[in-house]
């Protein structure tokens, strides 16, 4: 069967019933190339393309909410003059992804559906402690940390009877976005970096494609996040405000613990060696540039 | 700037140089035409074959091996003849093993032995694709492995397993070719480099995915809807291998999504198809998914290429000594014979008096390569160009002046005796450069290696724009882990088609309808290059009428004069010229009939906006349509307007030793590329490219700034990113997900300019184009790389990865030296 529903309590409805049974689908762009190729494992097909409000992009409150049918193209454009730091990051993470057909197609449900670990999108996310809203019919809603959504290789919370409805963007995050592909604009990651630093001093490092899931790298985010609470104590014995620029000590620090942090594997694509060293080298730039 | 040619670029018209000739006619030839078939494909009408079905038509599916050498023991058919829906299911035992391919070592199915995973091994007709899918991944073959050859090192090693038993060396093609003296050369030489390139395993990937239907009428005619590029050879050769005579055979060929050379050959697919419809007496359609595209069908000859080229201190090339190994894979196809074009531009790209090359073509268990855009002269130009900035360097010449300097004039005749009747290439030089601001911005690489090969652990800080509330992924161009840097390929290559066999011709038939509607029956097939619309134009030129009177009829064997085929850059030059003549005849039909009938001179009169006009005033004295009709209609005689041509090039076939003016004329051009390189990642952005091109004149200037663009955008990918990886036999990457090409939004500044010679053996003066855009793009950007860095590239393509690993290998040995 495929099915087709208007608004999103029938569509949860379906998915309710028919749980592992049915595959959620709205771009298709994962969807469909698999089902090429080796087919999805499901009987039926949910499409949430027609969904009421479903691909909606919104300020709320202090951050943003994003449809999970929200496309990478509406995700890009939406977010791209915001003067909210942490969603331009996210609009730069969606401006990558693919070409513009892509873009077009590809929703963020997807992304965090798929789970790949070379997921964009997810990778973004992760740099700004995004929220995960999954849907139940009768269970209602429940918003996961996305820290805690990615369980293992594809493997998310997501339970088979729910639906990912939307996601919660924070506020006045403060980010960066860095991508290696082998080609100009429509890529898929070889290595991908986001860093965002929370008004409340939290640091996130996010890798894509160097772990069997999008990853933070912990211990790099601590060593930022006391050097920070270091210049910040100064700071305030001598009255000023704190800036936020690293020593270059720290910075060449962090690169290298997040090389340590990553576990990547030598494909097709780059080899392990290649995927580790960029990976500082992508942090480096980007805390560089805070 | 040679005073023959003029240099057109951009919207510079042409009909400037004709003023003087047709001064009050508005000519055709020059114009932005848009593709006659553009919209029938923007708006998704075109029938390709996918998309058509014929009553009662079965589904094919192959099987392929999917190992790369084996014995092949037993294969179980049973279970998939079992299900309900399948037709037929046949191995090499049900047919006739026929050999074919260039190296006669291929077979439609096969017996006893696969050598590389593409090998078709049994296949399916049935009801629906998906279940002639699942039959196939019912049929249970049993095999004997037998030891892999994965690279020409291993099929050349002592005591290698043989891949083809009439072959024990597993070098089933040598090509040798020389002219003047090497030993001579070496002694006139001041400088001499030697290096080696590596040339990768790019695919074709045309969009649409390879497809055929085959349907035997009740009288045993054969009719095929085929994407071939060469209808009328394939014609012949396939009637061989399915044992059906070749005059009872029809190529209908639907719209092509895309050619660029893989459909020269003959491919398995095809007989299999034409097999299926014989076992079932039902038509089959057999298309490929875009997996097999990438598993199952050949790529550009991965080549090594042993480079050795000396010159004196002034700056005059004296010998290039080349040694070249083709990875050929399992079997043969004609592309096993580029290195007869990759010769000619070691032979005749620049002057050079001593010229050898040696070539070895050797079998392994890889997927085989066939003809690619270009024919072995994008691997021989990337060497070439990239050895002549490299002498450059040591001359401490700037590459421009080395290449001026060696650059041939109009005139001359290459070592290897073609005839350059028209030569634009010094022309392209410098127009190139001029466009490119070459001196402004070349950095002497030698003068500034020391500051910027440096590892760039320091950064320099203060050169960062701050931005603090703002994403910081914002242009990093100032840091100085990037590196400017500009450089320069030129090319050589054929113009007026290449004469490999004994005809190199292309029939026209032509005929106007009582109106002034005009059929055009050409030979020649449309595969996206735009051949159409410039026969449709070259024709309305002639005949004074608009293009949209012209219908031009390309697709089928049973209504279209002879042609050889869509290769060697020829259909404009060739059918132009043939499709020009027949519409000559034509006109001075109609001319001498409206003279008879108007009592005026057949010179007084002209074909201009579908009337026959006074030639010096332009008045209009009748229509070309009751001209028509007078002829047909009359009192006294009764004549249609039908003519027809065959043009045979002026070119001679290749002696033995391969030498001699194999085509009418040739083309050139240089490429300019500015890039940006990351030190620290190894990521080259291409910035622009300049492209001059000899096309000796423009016919449709939007068709050829499009052919030149799209050859630009498959260079840049060869030269970066595609690559069809292949690791012990087997495809890695079959997808367009890891697959890169360069698509429209991926690509750089183009600035696209003509340098127009007039040849006058060209229609209008022009010269072929298909190929040349794509062959200099790879050294240009390797050259723009090297300025950049000061390190040589010297393996395609350059992945972010490579490129680091040289960067990172030259710091090293820069540390070890000092």
């Amino acid at each position: 069967m495929f099915y087709q529903p208007q608004d999103i309590e029938e569509a949860l409805a379906i998915r309710a019933e028919l749980a592992a049974a049915v595959m959620p689908v709205c771009g298709g762009t994962d969807i469909v190339v698999a089902l090429n190729r080796t087919g999805v494992g499901a009987e039926h097909f949910l499409d949430l393309s027609h969904v009421a409000g479903y691909s909606d992009v919104r300020a709320e409150g202090n951050g943003w909410w994003l449809g999970g049918g929200a496309t990478f193209d509406r995700i890009a454009t939406a977010l791209s003059d915001d003067e909210n730091g942490g969603v331009r990051m996210l609009s730069d993470a969606a401006m990558s992804i693919g070409g513009p057909a892509i873009r077009n197609r590809g929703t963020i449900a997807g992304n965090l559906g798929t789970a790949s670990p070379a997921g964009d999108a997810c990778v973004a996310l992760l740099a700004v402690d995004a929220g995960v809203e999954l849907g139940h019919a009768t269970r209602g809603r429940r918003v996961v940390p996305i820290v805690e959504y990615f369980t293992g290789f594809r493997e998310t919370a997501l339970s088979a009877d729910e639906l990912i409805t939307g996601v919660r963007i924070p506020s006045g995050w403060r980010t960066g976005w860095q991508k290696i592909g082998k080609r100009g604009a429509t890529n898929i990651s070889v290595v991908c970096c986001g860093v965002g630093l929370s008004p409340g001093g939290h640091v996130r490092i996010a890798f894509g494609s160097v772990a069997p899931t999008v990853m933070r790298a912990r211990e790099a985010e601590g060593m930022i996040e006391d050097c920070l609470a270091g210049v910040a104590r100064d700071a305030a014995k001598q009255g000023g405000g704190g800036s936020t620029a690293l020593p270059e000590d720290v910075i060449e620090a962090v690169g290298a613990s997040a090389m340590k942090a990553v576990s990547p594997i030598d494909d097709h694509r780059a080899s392990a060696t290649y995927r580790r060293a960029m990976c500082g080298v992508l942090v480096r730039r980007l805390l560089r540039e805070w | 700037m040679n005073s023959q040619s003029s240099v057109v670029s951009h919207q510079l018209v042409p009909e400037k140089q004709r003023a003087g000739q047709i001064a009050t006619k508005d000519t055709l030839i020059g114009k932005r035409i848009p593709k006659l078939d553009a919209p029938e494909k923007a708006t998704g009408l075109a029938r390709y074959i996918e998309d058509m079905k014929l009553p009662r038509m079965l589904y094919g599916k192959i099987l392929f091996a999917d190992r790369p050498h084996a014995r092949i023991v037993n294969i179980d058919t049973a279970a998939a003849k079992a299900m309900r829906g399948v037709r037929a299911v046949i191995t090499a035992a049900d047919i006739e093993l026929v050999p074919f391919g260039f190296g006669q070592d291929n077979t439609a199915l096969k017996k006893d032995k696969v050598t590389c995973t593409r090998d078709e091994v049994a296949a399916v007709a049935a009801d629906t694709p998906q279940i002639a899918a699942e039959a196939v991944s019912r049929i249970r073959v049993t095999y004997e492995d037998l030891p892999v050859v994965a690279s020409t090192d291993e099929a050349l090693a002592e005591g290698a397993p043989v891949i083809h038993a009439k072959t024990p060396d597993n070098v089933p093609f040598q090509f040798d070719y020389s002219h003047g003296d090497i030993e001579q050369g070496i002694r006139e030489s001041d400088v001499i480099l030697e290096d080696t390139y590596t040339l990768g395993r790019q695919a074709h990937c045309c969009l649409g995915t390879s497809g055929i239907i085959a349907h035997f009428e009740a009288d045993g005619r054969l009719t095929l809807h085929s994407l071939t590029q060469v209808p009328f050879l394939y014609k012949n050769d396939l009637a061989r291998i399915i044992g059906v005579a070749p005059e009872k055979i029809r190529i209908i060929q639907p719209p092509i999504g895309g050619g660029f050379g893989s459909k020269l050959d003959i491919h398995p697919f095809e007989p299999i198809c034409v097999f299926l419809a014989r076992a079932t007496s039902r038509p089959v359609r057999l298309c490929f998914t875009r997996e097999e595209e990438f598993r199952a069908t050949p790529t550009r000859q991965p080549m090594v290429i042993h480079l050795k080229s000396g010159v004196r201190k002034d700056g005059t090339f004296t010998f290039r000594d080349v040694r070249m190994l083709l990875d050929n894979g399992g079997r043969t196809s004609w592309g096993a014979t580029t290195p007869w074009i990759s010769m000619r531009t070691f032979s005749s790209l620049y002057r050079v008096p001593h010229v050898r090359q040696h070539v070895d073509v050797v079998y392994t268990n890889n997927i085989y390569a066939c003809a690619f855009r270009g024919y072995g002269n994008p691997q021989a130009t990337f060497a070439l160009e990239s050895q002549v900035d490299s002498l450059a360097e040591v001359l401490d010449m700037d590459p421009l002046e080395l290449r001026l300097k060696n650059a041939q004039k109009p005139g001359e005749t290459t070592g290897q005796g073609m005839v350059l009747g028209t030569c634009g290439l010094a022309d392209c030089l410098e127009t190139a450069t001029q466009h490119a601001g070459w001196g402004k911005k070349r950095r002497n690489v030698k003068t500034s290696k020391r500051q910027n090969v440096a590892a760039p652990n320091q950064p320099d800080r203060t050169s960062f724009s701050r931005d603090p509330m703002g994403s910081a992924s914002t242009d990093l161009s100032s840091h100085r882990h990037i590196a400017h840097g500009i450089g320069m390929a030129s090319l050589f290559h054929v113009g007026g088609g290449a004469k490999i066999y004994r005809s190199d011709g292309c029939g026209t038939i032509l005929k106007l309808d009582d109106f002034g509607g005009v059929t055009v029956m050409t030979g020649s097939s449309e595969i996206g290059q735009g051949s159409e619309t410039v026969i449709a134009q070259i024709v309305a030129e002639e005949l004074g009428l608009s293009i949209s009177n012209i219908r031009v009829i390309n697709n089928d064997t049973e209504l279209t004069p002879w042609d050889v085929g869509v290769h060697a850059s020829r259909t404009t030059f060739i059918a132009g010229n043939s499709a020009l003549r027949a519409a000559r005849d034509a006109r001075r039909k109609l001319i001498n009939a409206a003279a008879a009938r108007l009592k005026r001179k057949p010179d007084d009169l002209d074909l201009r906006g579908g009337k026959v006009v006074e030639r010096s005033s332009g008045e209009p004295l009748e229509s070309i349509g009751k001209i028509i009709r007078g002829l047909h209609f009359g009192r006294t005689k009764n004549e249609l307007v039908m003519t027809t041509d065959f043009y045979e090039p002026p070119s001679t076939a290749p002696d033995k030793e391969q030498k001699g003016d194999i085509s009418a004329c040739y083309a050139f051009g240089t490429h300019v590329a500015e890039v940006e390189v990351d030190l620290e990642t190894g990521v080259v952005k291409v910035l622009r490219i300049c492209a001059t091109h000899d096309v000796g004149r423009v016919i449709n200037r939007l068709g050829i700034e499009g052919q030149v663009e799209g050859g630009i955008a498959q260079g840049i990918g060869y030269c970066l990113a595609e690559e069809l990886k292949v690791e012990g036999g087997r495809v890695c990457n079959p997808s367009f997900t890891d697959y890169k090409l360069f698509s429209t939004t991926d690509l750089p500044e183009l600035d696209v300019s003509f340098v127009e010679t007039n040849d006058p053996a060209g229609p209008h003066g022009a010269k072929g184009i298909g190929e040349s855009p794509l062959i200099p793009v790879a050294p240009a950007i390797a050259n723009a790389i090297y300025n950049a860095t000061g390190v040589r590239m010297t393996e395609l393509p350059l992945t972010p990865e490579r490129v680091l690993a040289k960067l990172k290998e030259a710091r090293e040995k820069e540390t070890i030296s000092d």
